[in-house]
């Protein structure tokens, strides 16, 4: 059964490279159809492999090597796992990929051949390098797979090519993951090089060997490096941007799968991290941050897409705590069940906007119950998973499963608790406003009802999933050797009230849309003073005043900034700037009308969000005087200047040849008075 | 003849050498620069006549011929380029033929 | 006797090439084919003896009072560089196949000879017969540039011979002291090996060798040559420079300065190290601004350099391995790039990232071919360079950690210039004038060798390390 797992990725790989490759035109039909059952068959190779594990057939991990590098000193192996991490992620990513790719079939059908054809090549590219991910059982393997899906991410995001913003977005989002990368190339580095092999099982059996000051730090390189690929404060700002690509792009990457390989690479080096305690516990002060964080500033999203996203960043927050306090089985189960009802949400979430006539606003989505009644459903079932409503959805059951695992965790144990039920009630909130003002009737019933059978059976199956699963959640903990917490009654039912008091919470702000626009821009405001301004005096400024290198719109900003309260002017001046720092910066004069004239939306890019203001505006100025000093070659210019004045040099050389009788004259004679000077002075003893 | 004498007429020789030397420097006009010229080269001639008589050996007063001689011969060459030049570039100033310039 | 059938036959297949000029395409299959025969006789040299520590040896003493001798070897670093050099060679010469048409005969010579000088420097032991080579690469490279580039050519290739000649004589001085310096005058590399020479000596002789193999592999601040030699070459012109020319350095380095003065390696080694990583980052950034194709994957070239500088100077067998398979790796990708960009301005006539784009709609061959040169280009890993540079990394950070993490920095801005190539070329929106035709079938022939080359070594590394592991371990620094 082992044998099988190399085999899993291949049909994905296959159809990329035929889809990539093969030099000859294909038709609509044949692209969808190489797609989908590229993309499908990994889900049908992997389920007989799950079959024989659920038994109890893998506890004990199957080691199936692929490759040997030998170099020198070492022989580095490439190889594949069978153990309940890889089955039970394996078979998430699997089925959420065919799923995806058969709603792909009618999302995208609309688009144009060849464009149509790189996006299923780069999909199943995507697949078969998550998979890879998922399966490896050693760092080599994992590296590959990871840096192909961020490249894949790149290309997906930037999949609407014609539209800067979206290149941009998918350069933010590739650079990001890129420095969150190299840290964790040097982690895996320094742990080989301690360890002595590249195999998982090798590494983690070395680490009772390791000193503890030389653990620390590997463990927090890989650490920021897999909290860098699940957006996790504070490499979070790719994520919202994210979403210029298409729906199923989101639905697949940036919800399900591809975030979350920070969680599993956390899971799967989990021993690791037991061994590192402090790291362990920065870890879970990012989780829970984050958690917090992205639910407040998703309950003041105005578009969908962007709302999911910061709910991505707050379930996987929920993922990357459990995985702090200790409970790697716990983080499984909940990625398992997020990747389902999270990408039930964006796909049910796609249909709804296609109806409202394409637009990701949720003010657009008014009325949606009685549009697309069936989408309506599902997103209504999804959100109340993404809530975790009691008992009856998966998504009360993985989420108690953290909360419970967050406060048996020791002195910090209650704080925690608190602070994730907090976060899980904004969950709530944000999850069933939308609902809401979705479930509101309009009088238009605009489109025709959309999709056929390739939209249907995705919503349905993870429908499905979001609420039965929750019955399999104690046994997937279980069987990813996790044991299952022991919850006091009274926490138990402050957890069951939670989403309750957030689905109140969300009807008082969908009902009351000015009292809702009051509070949102207080937010914004209240937070922008605190950190974003100080930030703004501190080093903006600072930076702007040292560097005249390259006149930029930027320039555009006021200097008097001793008034805080008038910053609303100034930062939305800021943010109309384009997101693309080289572009502006290099571009010169194609890129600027452009922002005058932008979406609305698209402006507040990362509204809501300071950090991620903070942050992106950090990078541009960054680009802006640091790089950007680089451009012409100052070496080059110094060698050419030096070149220049041996012309000058020569210039002046000439001019002693006068012509003139005179002067060689004067010459001949000084000459002969150096000489007779020079005799003489051999003569001296 | 007493050394000291020598000197003397050496300095003499030396001083005429100079004087002629800073007129060729020092005048622009090819005719004067031809005399100055003479006045250089009776600075070694006089000096030849003085070591002939220290060294009391006539070869001071064979040199002393020929240097004449060279001074005639130089100055009927010079004469004739000064006739040439100030046909060619019109005056008789010698920084006016510059074209070997570089 | 192989060997120096090898070393000649460019050198004749050039004088050939030059003399049947002129009748239809006579040339450049005349040049195919003296490069394929090297190809293939290669191959029966590294096949004749596969396990030996060179494959093949050649000594004739020449001028015995002097000590000069023709003493020719190849091993599996040679073997690989060598078989680079035919392979762009060939690659080059169906990149030029439209673009030159005057003097053709003349162009196709200069090709062939400029390989065969760089496999005479690939695979000569004696100081002298190096330095001749090292100096004659310079010519027939030197007419590639004047008569047949782009823009200011004259002043490219001025600038390009300039700083390689007044460097080369740093290394022809070593040469001439250190042959001196042995007990019986001789310029022979193996024998001189044997001398033992006190640190400080070494050192200085180090310095002189380094000064040309530093100027050679373009390592700031003395790589301001590159940009322009690059960028305003026929593309033929940039794919030796870039493929092969850049490598010699590389190779001199790897080669001579453990063979010849391993106690002076060892103390400039931290310094080497420190430039290394410097420029590194110098390169990166400057080519993070940069709007020229060309002048952009060249700054890139002169950052990779430095890498394999670094990996070089490090000394441990991973690094070595690393800067070995960095080279080879580099040559495919920097070729191939350069192959892509130049088929584009022939289409085009520009170079400019600013007006270009649109390649995913109009073009996709194009599209995908760019896609994977710049996912090479940032080391993706599945490619050859992240083999090369992962091992690079690695060996530094047995070393120091600093370096290292700046050898990791070079990664992160390297996506930076690498979207930004492929966001000039392959994204946004083609002009409705343009109708780029894709590539044609002579085009994507040599993209896919490349292709396959940049795949293979980056998905089995093994295949090419095994071949060049004789050579690493002769390089690892003998203790005591």
């Amino acid at each position: 059964m082992a044998a099988m797992l190399p085999f899993v990725p291949a049909p994905a790989l296959l159809g990329f490279l035929i889809l990539a490759l093969a030099p000859v035109t294909l038709s609509r039909g044949a692209i969808m159809t190489i797609g989908i059952v590229a993309g499908g068959l990994p889900a049908l190779l992997l389920a007989p492999v799950v079959m024989s594990c659920v038994g109890g057939g893998c506890d004990v991990p199957t080691i199936v090597p692929i490759l040997s590098i030998d170099v020198g000193a070492f022989v580095a192996q490439i190889a594949m796992s069978l153990d309940p991490l890889s089955v039970v992620a394996g078979i998430t990513v699997a089925l959420v990929g065919a799923l995806v790719l058969i709603y792909s079939g009618a999302y995208m059908a609309a688009e144009p051949v060849p464009d149509l054809r790189r996006y299923f090549a780069q999909m199943n590219l995507f697949l078969a390098g998550m998979l890879a991910v998922v399966l490896a059982a050693d760092a080599l393997l994992l590296f590959l797979g990871w840096e192909i899906i961020g490249l894949c991410s790149f290309m997906l995001i930037a999949y609407y090519a014609k539209l800067p913003k979206a290149i941009a977005a998918g350069r933010k989002a590739l650079v990001t993951t890129r420095v969150a990368d190299t840290f964790l190339l040097a982690g895996l580095m320094l742990l080989f090089l301690q360890a002595g092999t590249t195999r998982f099982d090798g590494m983690l059996a070395a680490v009772k060997q390791i000193d503890a000051w030389q653990l620390a730090p590997i463990a927090g390189l890989i650490a920021l490096g897999a909290l860098g690929k699940s957006a996790q404060i504070p490499f979070h700002t790719w994520l919202p941007s994210a979403m210029a690509g298409p729906t199923p792009v989101s639905a697949l990457l940036h919800s399900a799968t591809m975030v979350a390989a920070g969680v599993i690479l956390l899971v799967r080096l989990a021993p690791l991290f037991a061994a590192a305690p402090e790291i362990s516990a920065g870890v879970a002060a990012i989780g829970i941050a984050t958690a917090a964080l992205a639910a407040l500033a998703a309950v003041i999203q105005r578009d969908v897409k962007k709302m999911l996203a910061f709910s991505t960043m707050s379930q996987i927050g929920f993922m990357v705590l459990a995985l702090g306090v200790g409970a790697p089985a716990v983080a499984l189960a909940h990625f398992a069940i997020h990747a389902a009802f999270k990408s039930l949400l964006f796909l049910s979430a796609g249909v709804m906007s296609h109806a409202a006539g394409g637009s990701t606003a949720i003010a657009a989505l008014h009325g949606s119950r009685d549009r697309q009644p069936l989408a309506f459903w599902s997103f209504a079932i999804g959100a109340a998973s993404l809530a975790g409503l009691p008992v009856v959805t998966a998504g009360w059951y993985s989420k108690e499963a953290v909360l419970a695992a967050a406060l048996t965790s020791g002195a910090w144990g209650a704080p925690l608790w608190i602070l994730a039920a907090l976060a899980a009630v904004l969950t709530g909130t944000y999850a069933f406003r939308v609902v809401f003002i979705a479930a509101t009737a309009t009088g238009d019933i605009a489109a025709p009802p959309w999709g056929g059978l390739a939209t249907l059976v995705p919503l349905f199956a993870l429908a499905f999933v979001a609420v039965v699963g929750g019955l399999s959640v104690d046994a997937l903990i279980a069987f990813a050797g996790g044991a299952p917490h022991e919850l006091p009654v009274l926490a138990t039912l402050l957890g069951a009230a939670v989403p309750i008091l957030g689905a109140v919470l969300a009807r008082q702000l969908a009902g009351d849309p000015q009292a809702f626009a009051q509070i949102s821009a207080r937010l914004r405001h209240l937070r922008i003073f605190r950190v974003d301004t100080l930030y703004y005096l501190l080093l903006v400024r600072n930076f702007r005043r040292i560097t005249k290198v390259l006149g930029n719109a930027e320039a555009r900003e006021p200097h008097d900034l001793r008034k805080p309260a008038d910053l609303t002017p100034i930062i939305d001046v800021v943010e109309r700037v384009s997101d693309d720092p080289l572009g502006r910066v290099f571009g010169g004069t194609g890129e600027k009308p452009e922002s005058a004239d932008r979406d609305p939306d698209l402006v507040r890019f990362v509204g809501g969000d300071p950090l991620g203001r903070l942050l992106t505006r950090f990078a541009r100025v960054f680009v802006r005087d640091f790089v950007a000093r680089f451009y012409p070659d100052r070496i080059d210019q110094a060698w050419m200047h030096f070149a220049g004045t041996l012309g000058e040099i020569w210039a002046g050389a000439r001019r002693v040849q006068t012509g003139r009788l005179r002067d060689h004259s004067l010459g001949i004679a000084l000459g002969c008075a150096g000489l007779l000077l020079f005799a003489w002075g051999t003569s001296w003893r | 003849m007493t050394s000291t004498a020598l000197t003397g007429i050496l300095i003499v020789a030396a001083g005429l050498f100079a004087i002629g030397l800073f007129g060729v420097l020092a005048r622009r006009g090819i005719l004067f620069q031809l005399v100055a010229l003479e006045v250089a080269l009776s600075g070694p001639a006089l000096g030849f006549i003085a070591a002939g008589a220290y060294h009391a050996d006539a070869q001071g007063q064979g040199m002393f011929i020929l240097t004449l001689t060279l001074a005639a011969a130089e100055v009927a060459v010079g004469l004739a380029l000064f006739l040439r030049i100030r046909r060619a570039a019109g005056s008789d100033d010698s920084d006016a033929i510059s074209r070997l310039k570089g | 006797m192989a060997l120096i059938a090898l070393l000649l036959l460019p050198l004749v297949g050039g004088v050939i090439a030059f003399v049947v000029a002129g009748r239809g395409e006579a040339e450049r299959w005349v040049s195919i084919a003296t490069f394929a025969l090297m190809l293939v006789m290669l191959f029966a040299i590294v096949a004749g003896a596969p396990d030996a520590r060179w494959y093949a040896r050649f000594e004739y003493p020449w001028v015995p009072s002097f000590g000069i001798s023709i003493d020719l070897a190849i091993d599996g670093l040679s073997a690989a560089l060598v078989g680079i050099a035919a392979v762009l060679g060939i690659i080059c010469v169906t990149a030029s196949w439209q673009e030159i048409r005057t003097d053709s005969g003349l162009f196709h010579a200069c090709l062939c000879w400029t390989v065969g000088a760089t496999v005479g420097v690939f695979i000569s032991f004696d100081l002298l017969i190096f330095a001749f080579f090292w100096e004659a690469m310079l010519i027939p490279s030197f007419t590639l540039i004047a008569v047949w580039g782009h823009g200011d050519k004259e002043g490219a290739a001025l600038k390009f011979l300039i700083f390689n000649a007044v460097a080369g004589f740093g290394l022809l001085a070593a040469a001439f002291a250190l042959a001196s310096m042995a007990d019986h005058m001789t310029f022979n590399a193996f024998e001189l090996a044997k001398m033992k020479l006190s640190t400080p000596v070494q050192v200085w002789m180090l310095l002189g060798f380094s000064l040309a193999f530093m100027v050679k592999l373009s390592v700031p601040p003395f790589h301001a040559w590159l940009p322009e030699a690059h960028t305003l070459a026929p593309t033929a012109g940039s794919i030796l420079l870039a493929g092969l020319l850049l490598k010699t350095g590389a190779y001199g380095l790897f080669r001579f300065s453990p063979m010849l003065f391993p106690d002076g390696a060892m103390v400039v080694a931290p310094y080497g190290i420190a430039l290394g990583a410097v420029g590194a980052l110098y390169g990166g950034l400057v080519a993070c601004g940069q709007n020229d194709a060309k002048r952009l994957v060249a700054y890139t070239s002169i950052a990779h350099m430095c890498i394999i500088l670094m990996g070089i100077c490090a000394g441990v067998q991973y690094a070595l391995a690393g800067a070995a398979v960095e080279m080879i790796a580099h040559s495919f990708s920097a070729s191939a790039l350069f192959l892509l960009i130049g088929a584009l301005y022939e289409r085009t006539n520009t170079r400019d990232l600013r007006e270009l784009g649109g390649l995913q709609q109009t073009a996709p061959r194009f599209a995908a071919a760019f896609s994977l040169f710049c996912a090479a280009l940032l080391a993706l890993p599945g490619t050859a360079n992240f083999a090369g540079e992962a091992l690079v990394v690695v060996g530094i950070f047995q070393v120091t950690w600093i370096f290292a993490l700046a050898a990791l920095s070079t990664l992160v801005i390297s996506v930076i210039y690498a979207t930004r190539l492929l966001k000039g070329l392959v994204f946004g929106v083609a002009r409705p004038t343009d109708g780029t035709r894709d590539l044609g079938p002579r085009e994507y022939g040599a993209v896919l060798v490349l292709a396959a080359g940049t795949l293979m070594v980056g998905l089995y590394p093994q295949s090419l390390i095994g071949l060049l592991e004789p050579a690493i371990k002769a390089a690892l620094p003998h203790l005591p």
